[in-house]
């Protein structure tokens, strides 16, 4: 056995809650800074995307580990609304295909297994969103870069000790130095809001589901 | 971008918006208070889950480090975007960050001809059910997400692995549903709120506490002291 179960139950339980105590006070301290620093732009960036879907774009989004599954998460905020009413709008996930993703992952194009991607499914005018913690990969860097090449918005959910190139990007949203897992959070809560404030502005504009 | 753009879906179905303005600086402002709000209610409730199920989510986690030492696998379910916090949760334990030991775990929603191949032949309730009696051992941890708490192919899941002798997680939303009121979770935890997105984002804080507990288990330094 290499789990050390503690034999005094007052005490573990005691030393676990202390953990959790903490963990969540950082992760609420981290929300307030967060939200309260980019709350404005959280707006502007779902008025603007709101004006790309307006036009007909579909979402692109791309992340590695963790934040593959934030693709998917996208994707179905997305094409599947949780509110009745809001009309199902294009996303899709570049993390779902196996057979490319592991494909391009042997060849010489790994770090363009989303630029790849992006630039054979995407359109101009269409949204690139990344997600990502430091180190940046390349693949998520040229990923944005293709996007802008490719004549669309694009925005990245960061965090970590650095983000990405800015030049490339129309929105960025870096949560500094925030460890991984707490970071994940925010992005999460992030990508609800631009999901909702998208859905506000289209309403604001005449736009509702489909019958 | 103009409203003339390629295929615009406004002109398809709703040729008469074309002159409703876009979002302008006013309606920003306004929209610039949501964030606000809805982090001060996460912030809210992620108290209010600790206060109710801290104890309970130590115990839970030195259960699974136990289950895991001894051979045992996490094995996690969930549909839509309760599937992506599952996926989220299993590769947390098995690429744990620096220093953290790796951990065997497996998402039942990742194999999508298995998904669809049962879902289609059978019936999407069995999804998950007919991947435990594959896959399950009894030292597993099975792992279900949900918001409602009430999806048919989790109780069904969940149960299964229960009858099986594995041990079975929930983690739900609303008042729980039926995975609260059913007798198939030895662990249930509820993030009590109506708003799925809300629920989502503090059942991420709540599993990403369960997968820190575990490392410390092993020995391992969590990554957020």
């Amino acid at each position: 056995m290499t789990v050390q179960v503690q034999p005094d139950r007052e005490a573990a339980l005691a030393n676990g809650r202390a953990f959790l105590i903490a963990r969540v006070r950082d992760s609420n301290l981290a929300g307030e800074a967060f939200f309260g620093g980019h709350a404005q732009a959280i707006a502007a960036c779902a008025a603007t995307m709101a004006d790309h879907f307006f036009t007909g774009a579909t979402l692109l989004v791309f992340g590695s580990g963790p934040h593959a599954t934030d693709a998917q998460h996208n994707a179905v905020e997305f094409v599947h609304p949780v509110l009745p009413g809001c009309r199902a709008l294009p996303a899709l996930s570049l993390t779902n295909d196996m057979a490319t993703v592991t494909g391009l992952l042997q060849t010489d194009a790994a770090a363009d297994v989303y630029a790849h991607q992006l630039r054979i499914l995407g359109r101009p005018g269409d949204i690139a969103l990344a997600l990502a913690h430091a180190p940046v990969h390349p693949s998520i860097s040229r990923g944005l870069e293709a996007g802008r090449a490719a004549g669309m918005l694009t925005v990245a959910l960061t965090s970590g000790d650095e983000s990405v190139e800015r030049e490339h990007v129309d929105y960025v949203f870096h949560a500094q130095g925030s460890d991984r897992a707490a970071a994940h959070e925010l992005h999460l809560a992030t990508y609800h809001m631009l999901w909702e404030l998208v859905h506000i502005v289209l309403n604001h504009r005449g736009i509702r589901a489909v019958s | 971008m103009s409203d003339s753009g390629r295929d615009p879906f406004s002109q398809l179905l709703y040729p008469m918006l074309s002159s409703q303005p876009a979002a302008g600086d006013d309606l920003v402002l306004e929209l610039a208070r949501a964030p606000l709000e809805k982090s001060a209610e996460s912030n809210r409730l992620r108290v209010e889950m600790l206060e109710e199920f801290g104890d309970e989510i130590v115990t839970t986690a030195e259960e699974m480090a136990v289950a895991f030492d001894r051979g045992g696998r996490l094995l996690a379910l969930g549909n839509g975007g309760s599937a992506t916090s599952a996926a989220d949760m299993v590769t947390e334990l098995l690429v744990p960050p620096p220093g953290g030991r790796p951990i065997p775990a497996l998402c039942l929603t990742n194999d999508i001809a298995v998904v669809t191949g049962i879902g289609n032949d059978i019936g999407f309730g069995d999804v998950f059910l007919r991947q435990i009696i594959a896959l399950g051992r009894p030292d597993d941890v099975v792992l279900a997400v949900s918001a409602s708490g009430n999806s048919e192919n989790l109780v069904r899941g969940l149960g299964e692995a229960r009858r099986r002798g594995m041990s079975t997680i929930a983690i739900c939303g609303y008042d729980g549903g039926r995975l609260a009121r059913e007798p198939v979770a030895d662990h249930c935890f509820i993030v009590r709120s109506s708003s799925v997105h809300r629920i989502q984002e503090v059942q991420m804080t709540l599993y990403h506490l369960l997968s820190e507990l575990v490392q410390r288990a092993f020995g391992g330094e969590p990554a957020c002291v």
